[in-house]
């Protein structure tokens, strides 16, 4: 044989019950684990990266259409969405840190509060997309840019606040040209914030699972690792939309 | 053993005091960055938006995602998937920006078109 | 001889007898066998439309299927073998069953995401036969804006959501891989140890990791587009349809090295092996696999030199993705180095290896025609670009391919194939595929456009040759079926080594135990050690 084999054994000491058989050490599985939880979160900025990138040049060639449609969003829902996720980034590095430390009870209270944020995000999220179609601000066939001002012209004629600034900004898009590149924006906009969301529906999903695998008891400061890989993820999702809030609710606000 | 790094028991464990302060500061971030966008700064209002939220972004990773604490090769994950990112951002826009270099006919004041793609929109 | 070579009593095939033992194994060899079975079902049904393209083409008129049914088929064509077969095959095939043998590990480091992996790309199998049987996509494979968003009326949603599905199939194969080949290596498998193969999966991973995300955000992009009504690439409202090229090809220019670099690892397998030489140069071959995946992404808008892209970016791409040469030839260098003055042997997955060294070297270099700027305003879409990247995916991957599975057959299986009907296969094979495609580098020049039914009558000789040639071709993919087949149940005993390679994976019985190895083994020795230590003659009679 061209390869001589010596064999070692690796088996010494007694295994943790969540050990898996192919790996020889608990340090072994855990560092595979995050490693690979890493890996999966490579891909998800290139996930992400292809909607930046249409963002990037689009918002070059149709800045003034980005920074009109983008006064369309609620600065008060988007800046309450943004602390309500850095609040859940919070408690889920406490859930992790109660698992680490062999508090059950902590992790799974940190866990629940953490999914009520993501509920409480999600459900803001509802009222602002319940906004915009109530105002034909969803990109096709029904859009209609002009309905938002003429709506707040009709409530009450002499009621300046719907659009504030509005009448001074000298606009160089005509209407037809805005109704038609303000899509692209709603359409980057509904595309960005659905997956966003469709990401944190995934995060409370699998963290109902670890809530309940962490009240059986399934975790120690031995093995925890799906309580921190649930984690990468959720953080990994607040970043995505300390992102996309700068990127979507402030394009242009001084004026 | 194939692993080049060894962690023993749960790891790194950070004080509380220390989450409760990224958190401060990531609240405190999202302020200024509100608060850049409603003062005029021209060019930079973007630059300074997306540089604070790289900052932001970078306090989560750093401590809340430990990677402060974790292998280099995490470290180096992270760094393949932003030169990568980069790549794609940066070589669209070796395209996009070069565009405007060659002569295109002139934009026509017809509305209903939008002048040619590359150049920017008719202002 | 033979009566001392005998089928192990315990191995992973007969652990379990049961479909249940089957679809919910955690076995990585398990799996590459489903991964087999699948992707042979999906190369047959791809090659069926091959068959009614060159079908359709022996005669200038358009007289077998109308213009759209053959944008149907080139579509179809197109879709399975790129995204259910060559992207998948050897990684999920080869690769699954061998990588921790080969670095001396028990299974990969996730093997329920490994069977996961499978689930998925059944699923993602499954929507694109659907939107095959009720009606066919005619986009071509590339999905270019706007006709795929607003204009075609065929299932393009459904075969977009297939391959999003299959997408992260490949994105799980090639995390396992990562992590595995980081994490799982046996004592003493240090880097510069590992087999070639498993640099150059290494190489694939990164690029499956990298790249498909992005195909799968500009399908979503594509999908909101036609099915919600919204306008991100709709030109119509301002949107640049280019862009969607970008991002297509962003990842579905690597995804060529998807299919090659592991084709190129099992190459440099072969290639020690049977010259019985230490492969020359091992370190600049495992780079090489690196730089291929790299310089990969940064090449992909020269398929858009005519799209509209800028002149200067198009310089800049043109010029970087000569680069991308570099790192070929200089596999392909050391590949020739190994075999000069080489005992070299002829068994069949040499062959393949023959062959494929020469059709890697005229794909390759048909590429830098295409990558210089003026040629390809001339050469662009016609079949001299089919030609081109059939000799990289055929000649090059499913060569590479057939020549790893004819190899490993034995460690799979635990059983010879018939040495004779390989040969014959092997050659009919090479012959078969030259005879399709060289003409198309001619037609092409010549000025015939790809994905037209119909074309001028003086095309019809080379066009004639191209479809004979595919008969050839057809003929020498469906006997490895049979001889394979056959060879399960009346094969000659293989015996755990039977090329007398070097690797790992050569110490296991044949077919391996399910966990692998009894014992954690400890490497001590290098790679490819033929020429400083006494190799046993061939154990086979």
């Amino acid at each position: 044989m061209s390869n001589a084999v010596a064999q070692a054994d690796h088996h010494a000491h007694a295994h943790h019950p969540a050990q898996q058989h192919h790996f020889d050490t608990m340090p072994q599985q855990k560092e595979a684990a995050v490693l690979g939880m890493w890996v999966f979160l490579l891909t998800e900025i290139l996930f992400f990266g292809g909607l930046f990138a249409a963002y990037m040049i689009y918002r070059v060639w149709y800045f003034e259409a980005f920074a009109e449609a983008s006064r369309r969003l609620s600065l008060f829902w988007g800046g309450l969405n943004t602390a309500v996720l850095i609040g859940s980034s919070l408690t889920m590095a406490m859930a992790v840190r109660g698992a680490q430390t062999n508090k059950r009870t902590a992790t799974v209270n940190w866990l629940i509060l953490t999914m009520i944020l993501g509920a409480v995000f999600l459900g803001v999220k509802v009222i602002e997309y319940q906004d915009k179609f109530a105002n034909y601000e969803v990109p096709g066939a029904t859009y209609n840019w002009m309905y938002h001002d003429e709506r707040a012209a009709a409530a009450g004629g002499e009621h300046a606040a719907p659009a504030p600034g509005a009448a001074h900004r000298q606009l160089a898009l005509s209407p037809g040209q805005l109704q038609r590149t303000t899509q692209i924006y709603f359409s980057l906009y509904f595309t960005m914030t659905g997956l966003h969301a469709l990401h944190m529906i995934i995060g409370i999903g699998l963290m109902s699972v670890i809530t309940w695998m962490a009240w059986q008891g399934k975790f120690d400061d031995q093995y925890y690792t799906p309580v921190e890989m649930s984690g990468l993820y959720w953080h990994f999702v607040d970043i995505v939309w300390i992102f996309l809030f700068p990127l979507l609710y402030l394009v242009e606000r001084h004026q | 053993m194939a692993s080049d790094h060894a962690s023993h028991g749960a790891g790194h464990v950070s004080p509380v005091s220390l989450y409760v302060t990224i958190f401060l500061a990531l609240m405190v971030l999202t302020g200024v960055t509100v608060g850049a966008a409603f003062v005029n700064l021209g060019q930079f209002n973007f630059l300074v938006a997306m540089i604070i939220a790289v900052f932001k972004a970078s306090l989560v990773i750093w401590y809340f995602m430990h990677v402060k604490y974790q292998s280099p090769l995490t470290r180096l994950t992270v760094a393949t998937g932003l030169f990568f990112l980069a790549i794609l951002l940066g070589m669209m826009l070796i395209d996009y920006s070069s565009k405007g270099f060659t002569p295109m006919p002139p934009p026509t004041d017809d509305d209903s078109v939008l002048g040619a793609p590359g150049a920017p929109p008719p202002h | 001889m033979l009566d001392t070579l005998k089928i192990p009593g315990r191995h992973y095939l007969n652990d379990g007898h049961s479909l249940r033992s089957w679809l919910f194994t955690k076995d990585h060899k398990r799996i590459a066998i489903m991964y087999l079975m699948s992707i042979s079902i999906m190369f047959f049904i791809g090659g069926m439309f091959a068959v009614g393209i060159r079908f359709e083409l022996a005669t200038p008129q358009g007289d077998f299927v109308t213009a759209d049914t053959y944008n149907k088929f080139f579509t179809m064509h197109g879709v399975i073998m790129v995204f259910f077969f060559l992207i998948p095959s050897i990684p999920a095939v080869l690769g699954n069953f061998l990588i921790p043998p080969m670095i001396g590990a028990k299974d990969l480091a996730f093997p329920r995401i490994n069977l996961l992996s499978l689930y998925i790309f059944w699923i993602g199998a499954a929507f694109t036969l659907y939107s095959m049987v009720v009606g066919g996509v005619d986009t071509g494979w590339t999905f270019y804006t706007p006709y795929s968003a607003t204009a075609s009326n065929t299932s393009v949603v459904p075969t977009a959501v297939g391959i999003f599905i299959a997408g992260f199939s490949s994105i799980l194969t090639g995390l396992n891989f990562i992590v595995t080949i980081h994490r799982m290596r046996a004592p003493g498998m240090t880097w510069f140890r590992l087999p070639l193969f498993v640099w150059a999966h290494y190489a694939t991973s990164l690029v499956q990791v990298l790249g498909t995300p992005v195909i799968a955000i500009t399908l979503v992009m594509l999908g909101v587009e036609r099915g919600l009504g919204f306008g991100i690439f709709d030109a119509a409202r301002g949107g640049d349809p280019v862009l969607f090229q970008h991002l297509f090809w962003f990842y579905s220019h690597p995804a060529v090295y998807i299919m090659i670099l592991p084709a190129l690892g099992v190459q440099s397998e072969l290639i020690s092996t049977f010259s019985r030489k230490t492969i020359f140069g091992y370190s600049f071959v495992a780079f090489s696999s690196l730089a291929i995946a790299v310089f990969g992404f940064i090449v992909w808008a020269h398929h858009m030199f005519v799209a509209g892209i800028s002149t200067y970016a198009a310089m800049v791409f043109s010029f970087l993705s000569f680069s991308v040469a570099i790192p070929s030839a200089v596999k392909v260098f050391n590949w020739s180095a190994t075999l000069y003055k080489g005992s070299v042997s002829f068994d069949t997955p040499m062959l393949y290896a023959y062959g494929f060294m020469g059709l890697f070297a005229i794909g390759g270099l048909t590429g830098l025609f295409l990558a210089t700027l003026g040629l390809d305003v001339h050469m662009h879409d016609t079949y001299f670009v089919v030609a081109h990247f059939h000799y990289i995916m055929v000649g090059g991957a499913i060569m590479g391919y057939l020549g790893g599975l004819h190899f490993w057959w034995p460690k799979m299986t635990g059983r010879m194939y018939s040495e004779f009907f390989s040969r014959v296969s092997a050659i009919m094979v090479f012959v078969g595929f030259n005879v399709t495609f060289f003409p198309q580098f001619v037609v092409g020049y010549l000025g015939m456009p790809r994905r037209y039914h119909s074309y001028p009558d003086e095309m019809q000789v080379l066009n004639v040759m191209s479809s004979a040639g595919a008969t050839v071709l057809g003929l020498g993919y469906v006997l490895p079926v049979l001889y394979f087949l056959y060879s399960l149940r009346r094969g000659a005993v293989a015996g755990p080594n039977p090329w007398g390679a070097s690797g790992l994976e050569w110490h296991l019985q044949s077919p391996p135990l399910t966990e692998n190895f009894v014992e954690v083994p400890e490497v001590i020795n290098e790679p490819y050690e033929y020429e400083h230590s006494v190799v046993k003659e061939k154990e086979r009679v």
